[in-house]
């Protein structure tokens, strides 16, 4: 009961931050050691490519952890990215409006995501599986409308330079979309009978339906919000690099999914926010600008970024056991927190052990 | 309780079709704005491409007459998901079509997997293909599969890369040789000093590791320097973010060029290199010659890439004689032509990747 019990009362702001805080501290130390020992990182022209390296990934994985948070997945991110990406690009080369072809875009990952939440809540096949067949069949339509080629287009517009590479303050314009998508992620999530919908169902499922909670309106919606920021990151893409490529996707879904776990989101569900998805997504590029800046072979980079991905979630892991066992020893004991009190079993149910 | 369930199912279904509807519409629309066929510069009589040069032609002559080649040809490609393996796949029974109206063309695509590919050539196997042409994945991972056919009786056409069986030709340019044309080229441009990073495709992929050693046999003795190799898995926004790293670990004047696996590399490291304003200082080397590429060699921001050619004409001819009976080499070489600014005139329009 202790995820209903979360959705009674949103925690306040330092709550958040606190269960967040691993992930933000292995941030923290990371960027720290790397200013020290590899000074090309530091520069201002460094950070801003890193963080425009991390929006992409970044965008997906916002909506990745409202999925996992259901404690469900969506491996089909890749995909839409990919078409959204491919139908911007083709409405755009058959004479469309730029704002016409990104709400196009946009519209076929929500409906995608429909889909995929459809299949989820109402015909209740598993999430993996379902996202995995969506997965291969928007791939094939994406190949099958171009013919398997990138389509190029015409990415003068300032629109697309905004959304893909263009300054804006100073700051890389689709990490600002970044940043303003988990904005609306993470008040979505806590102020809002959706995000506390999707904590309740992504803590116990039977518990939130028995309590009155709509669980399959949240459970599509949710598939629905993660159809629309994959969506949103293939206009992205697709502006960056004035291509709409049906190959684009690529392993954008095991990235976000690595990126909101590392931030501290469980699989199971019920556990995490969008705060520590941003700043998983942001160690992901940091790692990888790091290894290239110091020289690190190809191959050993992927052993090394393997490890890194295994400790952090470790920590993260730890984190939220304690938090878990913090709460669940207040709550048998209101007056002080007993620390080495043995957790609550039906709190722990939604950890790994 | 019960009628909210059931108006929510109702509710979710009517979503759920209209994201369906959205769906399908989105594909057909995209699909009216693009339906056009590869571009195919080939005429109605069988004739070998631009970058099949005087041996490879004299290779590939049919005496038989088109008319009387009457039999069943298998095409398994190891996937279509990327731009080469798609042509080919479509071009290989068009131009069967074209050429030879009595040879019927059966396609199957392997998903870059190699038991589904393997699964595949013994069903063509079965089907009783006279003929089949294989492009695979990985040269160990399908001998089985292709032993199988050649005892069967089935003439092997191993088509863009070899197989570890004794097929009856095998037809295609050589990685190696594309990366020793380039590295040669990158040697003469940029003299003994010069200091060049690599943006390698995917790890551990068969012309991943041939590109990269051609390069270096290419260099040899040259004093040219590769300070810096990543891969970029063939991706162009990776190539970008790849090569904006590397441009932040060697400042103005440390590097003279770049070597890409793949022009979509290119084209990121292109894009790379204008943002930070160096793209006057450092030059680009890539291979494939798709026509953006020759675009971008024309207009400056390339300096050369070397052409890997598509196999498809010269597979269907040599299927068209295996069919005949006519005798067929065992190995059939198409060229690695370096293409620079001097001479890129003479393939715009007809990209290997296209022709």
């Amino acid at each position: 009961m202790s995820s209903l019990e979360s959705t009674k009362k949103p925690r306040a702001f330092g709550g958040r931050l606190r269960n967040n805080w691993v992930t933000i501290v292995i941030f923290v130390v990371v960027a720290a050691a790397v200013m020290v020992f590899v000074p090309a990182f530091a520069q201002p022209v460094n950070l801003v490519n890193v963080a425009r390296q991390s929006s992409i990934i970044g965008v997906v994985a916002i909506g990745m952890t409202f999925v996992i948070l259901t404690g469900g997945i969506d491996l089909s991110v890749g995909s839409i990215l990919a078409l959204s990406g491919v139908t911007m690009a083709m409405l755009i080369n058959s004479g469309a409006d730029p704002s016409l072809a990104i709400s196009v875009a946009l519209l076929i990952g929500v409906a995608a995501g429909l889909l995929n939440g459809f299949a989820v809540a109402v015909l209740k096949i598993q999430p993996f599986i379902v996202t995995l067949a969506t997965m291969v069949s928007i791939l094939g339509i994406s190949l099958r409308v171009t013919n398997g080629g990138p389509q190029a287009f015409d990415n003068s517009n300032p629109i697309f330079n905004v959304l893909g590479s263009g300054d804006v303050f100073g700051l890389p314009g689709p990490f600002l979309v970044f940043l303003l998508v988990a904005a609306v992620g993470a008040v979505l999530l806590r102020y809002f009978a959706l995000g506390r919908y999707i904590y309740a169902v992504g803590g116990s499922f039977e518990a939130a339906r028995l309590s009155g909670v709509p669980t399959r309106t949240t459970l599509i919606t949710a598939y629905a919000v993660s159809g629309l920021t994959a969506a949103l990151a293939g206009v992205m893409t697709a502006s960056r690099l004035g291509v709409g490529a049906p190959t684009a996707g690529g392993l954008a879904n095991l990235d976000a999914i690595t990126a909101v776990v590392i931030g501290g989101t469980s699989l199971m569900g019920g556990i995490g926010g969008v705060v520590g998805t941003v700043f998983g997504a942001l160690l992901l590029a940091v790692l990888s600008n790091l290894m290239n800046l110091m020289g690190i072979g190809p191959f050993d980079q992927q052993i090394v970024k393997g490890a890194v991905i295994i400790l952090a979630v470790l920590f993260a892991m730890q984190a939220t056991r304690k938090r878990i066992s913090d709460r669940s020893s207040a709550r048998k004991a209101p007056s002080g927190r007993q620390k080495e009190a043995p957790a609550d079993p039906v709190a722990n149910a939604g950890v790994p052990q | 309780m019960h009628i909210t369930k059931k108006r929510l199912t109702s509710w979710s279904a009517a979503m759920a079709i209209a994201a369906t509807v959205a769906l399908a519409a989105a594909g057909c629309s995209a699909s009216g704005a693009s339906q056009v066929a590869p571009p195919l510069n080939a005429g109605d009589k069988p004739a070998v491409s631009l970058y099949c040069g005087s041996t490879c032609a004299s290779q590939l002559v049919l005496k038989a007459k088109p008319d009387s080649i009457k039999c069943s040809v298998g095409v398994s490609w190891s996937a279509t998901s990327f731009p080469y393996g798609a042509t080919s796949s479509k071009q290989i029974p068009a131009l069967a079509k074209r050429w030879f109206p009595g040879m019927s063309v059966s396609v199957t695509d392997g998903q870059g997997d190699a038991s589904t590919q393997s699964g595949q050539v013994d069903q063509l196997v079965a089907q009783g293909v006279k003929v089949l042409i294989v492009s695979s994945l990985d040269a160990k991972a399908l001998n089985g599969a292709v032993d199988r056919a050649l005892k069967a009786g089935v003439k092997v056409i191993a088509a863009d890369r070899n197989v570890n069986a004794p097929v009856d030709t095998y037809i295609g340019s050589d990685n190696v040789d594309a990366g020793v044309a380039s590295g040669k080229y990158i040697a003469k441009v940029l003299g003994a000093k010069g200091k060049i990073v690599e943006l390698a495709g995917s790890l551990g992929a068969s012309p991943t590791v041939a590109r990269g050693d051609g390069l270096r046999k290419g260099l040899q003795g040259s004093g040219v320097q590769i300070v810096s190799t990543q891969t970029a898995d063939y991706d162009q926004s990776k190539g970008l973010s790849v090569m904006q790293d590397l441009l932040q670990k060697y400042p103005a004047g440390s590097i003279n060029g770049v070597y890409t696996h793949n022009d979509q590399m290119a084209f990121g490291a292109i894009q790379a290199l204008k943002e930070a304003g160096r793209d006057k200082e450092i030059k680009v080397f890539s291979i494939d010659g798709e026509e953006k590429a020759l675009a971008d060699i024309k207009s400056g921001a390339m300096e050369s890439t070397v052409g890997y050619p598509l196999v498809t004409k010269e597979s269907v001819i040599a299927a068209a004689k295996l069919c005949a009976g006519e005798p067929v080499d065992k190995r059939i070489k198409l060229d690695s032509t370096l293409i620079t600014k001097d001479n890129v005139a003479k393939y715009v329009g007809k990209s290997p990747q296209d022709e």
